[in-house]
């Protein structure tokens, strides 16, 4: 697939500090890329240089294949910052039209009325923006992204401060930007739940470096490290459980009424089973145990501090 | 162009929407009636030395003249510093700017942009008051002590209705650079401020003794000095610079 962004060992310094050290990250066409990492880690540094408001003191920045420090690059994609950019004197209709006028979008009014009403504000699209919650306001920031029809987004948190319904309105419509118009999206979260929902692929960023990138799904299979769910029909007894602790290549990690933990090489599985069947326990279900994103995040976050330290 | 128009015009609309943009216009009106005394007490002096109709004439006409050179640039300074709150002061304070920033509208134009709407109204409101003002001036004290209503120079005119506009625009655009790099942009508003003292006194010393200086040339002389010190800062004028600035 195609590369949308690119960045190939980008560097960052702020005076002294260094921000972003050799940062390679890639969203290809059809991504959710779901950037995380600790506050402080260099997400919105990352997402100023992608938007050209920064420039990286090394490395290669670009998105759709241009510089981003060209401006025409900046049509082709859509932003929320950490800071919605509305103005409170006008109206929704009135911000998305400025800033519509702004990209030169053709039949700007029917596109916005439609983008204000995908994020469900219709029935305030002429009232002041200063009136908004900041969860209407990031809902409008939303829409505005969406007006100019863009190739990719940048979203800096965009469900920050918006109440839990509004938030599962915003990960459909993101959905529904990837799946019906194929666009391409970066999403800087902290909510690892919504990360996990709606996230092909993740990166985590921390001090500055990616610790972990790539398909969610193959890091959930990886990070579970040989984890495996047993469901059997009975509670397994103590006796058992402390006889199977003593099995070379395994390690029982939670057991549970009927539900079994373990870590385990694929190659020892069959041997398992087969020795729990010889102590009369019958086997309802084996799953791979997958690790969650919060897992996965806790881990490389420890890996990285303790490789610090 | 036309996205500058567009940058431009709605932040003007915006200072228009304030009230304290009315009450500005409001404290130029009664500037203005300032020089009814000094005129007054410029006429009362020639009196005084026993001057002929000529002689007061032809002083009314300097005073006149040092008007229309001088208000229009009082004005447009003093009030650059409301429409400037509104264009630069708070969209930095908002964050504003990073979004136009991200947009495809490139800095330079946002610079103009921001310029503009501060220059253009600014300019208009002054040139108004300053019309009313002399005309004011005119009626109630030149027609009776000089004996007849007196029109600037032609050279006074072209002055305020051309040099002075575009003056304002390149200390607008030192101004606004200032703005959009610092992190305090206020400060960079207090320059207004300080231009307009100077103007006021300077230009009030100047009427008062009734000299007739050639401010077409001095004008002429600072706008190249301010449009050389513009193009100069402006490769240093970057997104980077006015995001870091900006404070939160």
């Amino acid at each position: 697939m195609e590369n949308i962004i690119t960045l190939e060992n980008v560097s960052k310094h702020l005076g002294r500090r260094e921000i972003l050290k050799n940062v390679n990250l890639d969203v290809k066409q059809g991504d959710i890329l779901g950037y995380l990492g600790p506050n402080g880690a260099g997400k919105t540094t990352t997402i100023r240089i992608i938007l050209g408001l920064m420039r990286a003191d090394s490395g290669r920045v670009s998105v759709l294949g241009q510089d981003v420090q060209i401006d025409s690059v900046r049509q082709k994609i859509g932003f929320v910052l950490e800071t919605d950019g509305l103005f409170d004197n006008l109206t929704a209709d009135d911000n998305l039209l400025y800033y519509a006028s702004l990209y030169d979008v053709p039949l700007a009014a029917e596109k916005i009325a439609k983008a204000i009403q995908l994020v469900g504000l219709s029935d305030r699209a002429k009232d002041k923006v200063g009136t908004y919650s900041k969860g209407m306001r990031q809902r409008l920031a939303l829409a505005r992204s969406m007006v100019p029809g863009p190739a990719v987004l940048v979203l800096d948190e965009p469900t920050a401060g918006v109440d839990p319904t509004g938030q599962i309105e915003i990960r459909q419509i993101m959905l529904d930007m990837i799946r019906k118009e194929g666009k391409t999206i970066l999403l800087s979260s902290h909510n690892l739940d919504e990360v996990q929902r709606i996230c092909n692929r993740v990166a985590l960023i921390h001090r500055g470096q990616i610790r972990l990138s790539g398909e969610l799904e193959k890091l959930q299979h990886e990070m579970s490290r040989g984890g495996l769910t047993i469901e059997t029909a009975e509670p397994v007894p103590p006796a058992v459980v402390e006889e199977l602790k003593h099995l070379p290549g395994l390690f029982v990690r939670e057991q549970k009424e009927r539900v079994l933990q373990l870590s385990a090489g694929p190659q020892d599985v069959p041997g398992i089973i087969a020795w729990l069947v010889s102590q009369g326990i019958g086997i309802e279900q084996v799953k791979k145990l997958e690790a969650s994103l919060e897992e996965i995040y806790t881990t490389i976050l420890k890996e990285a501090e303790t490789g610090n330290e | 162009m036309n996205k500058i128009w567009i940058l431009a015009r709605k932040d003007i609309r915006e200072a228009f929407r304030s009230r304290s943009t009315y009450i500005y216009i409001a404290v130029l009106f009664l500037l203005t009636f300032s020089y009814l005394s000094t005129y007054t007490a410029l006429v009362n002096r020639l009196l005084e030395q026993n001057a002929g109709q000529d002689a007061i004439h032809q002083a009314s006409q300097i005073f006149l003249n040092s008007l229309a050179y001088t208000l229009p640039l009082m004005y447009s300074i003093l009030i650059c510093s409301i429409f400037a709150a509104y264009s630069v002061i708070v969209d930095k304070a908002k964050h504003n700017l990073d979004s136009l920033m991200a947009t495809p509208v490139s800095l330079k134009k946002i610079w103009i942009a921001k310029s503009l709407a501060v220059t253009l109204p600014s300019v208009l409101i002054a040139l108004a008051v300053s019309i009313v003002g002399y005309i004011a001036i005119n009626i109630m004290r030149v027609v009776p002590l000089a004996g007849g209503f007196i029109v600037p120079d032609p050279a006074a005119i072209i002055s305020a209705f051309i040099l002075v506009p575009v003056l304002i625009l390149a200390v607008v655009l030192i101004v606004v650079y200032l703005q959009l790099i610092l992190p305090n942009p206020r400060i960079a508003n207090l320059a207004f401020t300080g231009i307009f003292l100077l103007l006021f006194f300077g230009a009030t010393a100047l009427t008062s003794m009734g000299l007739n200086v050639d401010f077409s040339l001095i004008y002429l002389g600072l706008i190249a000095v301010f449009l050389v010190i513009a193009y100069f800062l402006s490769p240093s004028l970057t997104r980077e610079r006015v995001l870091l600035s900006s404070k939160g």
